[in-house]
């Protein structure tokens, strides 16, 4: 039984200016599975995944996702966007629109999808984070961890075939870090395909399939989060993840 | 077009002369307002309503009217008020200067106003009275928000320094006016002072980016 | 001073200035409107990746706003003389009000643009939106809450400098002040009410702005 590759990313090299950001990448991901990539800042995490969905460049490599090569300045790349998701750590929501808004305007616009639909799948969207309650406020009046999950939300909406998280609790103050967790943890149940950029390593542990440990623009190790967590085999992941223990 | 005469040296000499009549009433009007302006500037900010009472005034005649019809009421006013007239350049440096004020005190007041409270606060608590707040707390930060704003008037007011001409005295405008009286050209001697008004307001904002970039530097 | 204030003297002469006034107002207007839709195509070209567009955008908007209105408005009215070309005092206002706002708005609408944070425009890529359908339906709505306020202040900036046009013989309200100064004699009273005048329509502008802003700040 073949086991479907949603991702294929192979020796992906990035550059800004003369600082090389990625040396060389190569990463592939299953449907259903959960990547946790960690790693110290200026490792290229999240350029790794910012590039997947096009937001930045490559200068070098491969990106393939379910089949479909896709090269950022291709005019179709904003096609292949719409079957990923991307939860940012800013949350960016639309100050302008309301929850329920913001979950529903790219369904309408970009998916064709007629209002009465949207509004439906926009509802239900927002009862999966648990946020029935609020769906005609604005983000102002959200806290943080509410508006990422609106966030989160809105991503959903688009029926995506994977997601991406970019350091999504980071921004977050610590007693609102939890509700998203949570939200993540039953998105991993309900069987979706992720790759999570975080510093959350108890998160990370718990929810992911398979951790990948990134320093200096390269994958240093991966393996299943015992392996990574409990038995690093490489120095550098040694020294990460005893810095991180105390 | 027969009776298009060229423009000859003198005529050129003699705009030239203008723009530079141009640069020094404008220097010499932006350091009369920078004074009004700053004690207006403090005067609005103040709580006494004795003190931003007519600061709020004069800002809100200054900057609620136009600045052709200031400099037509000092240069008719003025007359009837000391009884005798006054010459065309004391006429446009009255009325640059109280034009100048008026908007330079709306930036001073800015700028007092984003220095942290917190700031004033520290400065009482250590026993400073107004002014000694004021001149070694309060106008230092103030400053580095009132520079850039006050520059870019500067250049605004060099352009509308060019409205003097109306009322008589003979800066870059006036001077382009009095030759095509003589030559008959009104495109290109209104061209040339153009690019002339040009060259020094671009030159003064080119200066402005290298003069922030330094002033941001003194601020470590 | 030897001056007593009669105002009587004045009156008959307020029907001219209202017409002065109508006439400043409606310049005024029709140069805020017509300036804004050349300030946003100026502001877009600006940003095109176009050179040449880029190239005349740039060079458009820097060349108005380095040179006095004054300036412009006879290089309209007198200057296209030498060609043969006579434009009324009314067109060359306009002309000229209209062609220099345009440069001071698209500096507006283009700081506003680059006020919005990138990271909604991430957000907007990110959810499969291409460039139109991101200017439409995020850029541009937080973009003109951004741009009320200094277009505001670019109007009142418009209605005052209209008194330029005076000196080319528009009958609009500056012209028809020393107008009636110089047949009535009666320096103060005309100034001061016109000086009213002045006042009363850029304080009404500004509240209104105000207003305006205080509705769009519900969120």
């Amino acid at each position: 039984m073949k086991d479907e590759r949603i991702l294929k990313m192979e020796k992906i090299v990035k550059t800004f200016g003369k600082l090389t950001v990625l040396d060389g990448v190569s990463l592939e991901v299953r449907k259903g599975e959960v990547v946790a990539i960690i790693g110290p800042s200026g490792s290229g995490k999240t350029t790794l995944l910012r590039c997947i969905n096009g937001l930045e460049t490559i200068q070098g490599g491969e990106i393939i996702v379910e089949g479909f090569r896709i090269d950022p300045v291709h005019r179709d790349a904003h096609k292949v966007r719409e079957r990923i998701g991307f939860i940012f750590q800013k949350f960016n929501l639309f100050p302008h629109l309301t929850a329920l808004e913001n979950v529903k305007l790219a369904q309408v616009i970009v998916k064709k999808r007629p209002e009465k639909e949207a509004r439906d799948v926009a509802l239900r969207m927002l009862d999966r984070v648990g946020l029935s309650d609020k769906i005609d406020e604005y983000p102002s009046k959200l806290s943080g961890g509410q508006q990422q999950r609106v966030a989160i939300a809105r991503a959903l909406a688009m029926d995506p075939t994977m997601v991406l998280m970019d350091e999504i609790t980071s921004a977050l103050d610590p007693e609102l870090v939890n509700e998203v967790l949570e939200v993540v943890r039953q998105l991993a149940k309900d069987g979706m395909t992720m790759i999570i950029v975080t510093h959350e390593m108890s998160f990370a542990r718990d929810v992911a399939n398979r951790i990948i440990f990134m320093a200096d623009g390269k994958i240093v190790e991966e393996g299943s989060p015992d392996d990574i967590f409990l038995n690093p085999r490489n120095v550098r992941t040694q020294a990460f993840i005893g810095s991180i223990s105390r | 077009m027969d009776f298009v005469s060229s423009i000859n040296f003198l005529d050129w000499m003699f705009i030239l002369k203008g723009a530079g009549l141009t640069i020094f009433l404008c220097i010499i009007s932006m350091l009369f307002g920078s004074l009004i302006g700053l004690g207006t500037g403090i005067m609005r900010s103040s709580r006494n309503v004795l003190f931003y009472g007519p600061a709020w005034i004069y800002i809100f005649v200054i900057r609620g009217t136009p600045l052709l019809m200031q400099l037509f009421l000092v240069y008719f006013g003025v007359p009837l008020i000391t009884g005798h007239a006054i010459g065309a350049f004391a006429t446009a440096l009255v009325g640059l200067a109280l034009y100048a004020g008026a908007y330079l005190g709306e930036i001073v007041k800015a700028g007092i106003q984003s220095v942290d409270i917190g700031q004033k606060e520290a400065a009482k608590a250590l026993g400073m009275n107004f002014w000694q707040e004021f001149r070694h707390i309060v106008f230092p930060q103030a400053m580095r928000v009132i520079v850039q704003p006050a520059f870019g008037f500067f250049i605004a007011l060099v352009k509308d320094s060019s409205l003097v001409s109306i009322i008589g005295f003979v800066e870059l405008a006036r001077a382009g006016r009095l030759v095509i009286a003589r030559t008959f050209q009104p495109f290109v001697v209104y061209g040339a002072v153009a690019l002339i008004y040009f060259a020094i307001c671009f030159g003064l904002s080119r200066l402005s980016y290298s003069r922030i970039f330094a002033g941001k530097a003194d601020l470590s | 001073m030897n001056y007593t204030l009669r105002f009587s003297q004045v009156y008959k002469y307020l029907p001219l200035l209202y017409k002065g006034l109508g006439l400043s107002s409606a310049i005024s207007f029709v140069g805020m409107i017509i300036g804004c839709v050349l300030g946003v195509i100026f502001a877009l070209g600006e940003k095109s990746k176009h050179t040449p567009l880029r190239i005349i955008s740039v060079g458009y908007i820097e060349c108005i706003r380095n040179t006095p209105l004054l300036i412009q408005m006879y290089l309209l009215y007198f200057g296209l003389g030498q060609f043969g070309l006579h434009l009324s005092p009314l067109i060359s206002a306009i002309l000229a009000i209209t062609l220099n706002n345009a440069a001071y708005t698209a500096v507006i609408f283009r700081t506003g643009i680059d006020a919005v944070d990138s990271g909604q425009i991430e957000a907007g890529k990110a959810l499969g939106m291409g460039k139109t359908q991101i200017f439409k339906y995020i850029l541009f709505p937080q973009a003109f809450k951004i741009v009320v306020p200094p277009l505001t202040n670019q109007f009142i900036s418009i209605f005052l400098f209209s008194s330029v046009a005076s000196t080319i013989s528009l009958p609009e309200l500056t012209y028809q002040t020393t107008y009636i100064e110089s047949v009535s004699m009666r320096t103060f009273e005309v100034f001061l009410i016109a000086t009213g005048l002045y006042l009363l329509v850029t304080t009404i502008i500004s509240i209104g702005s105000t207003l305006y802003e205080k509705r769009l700040a519900r969120y």
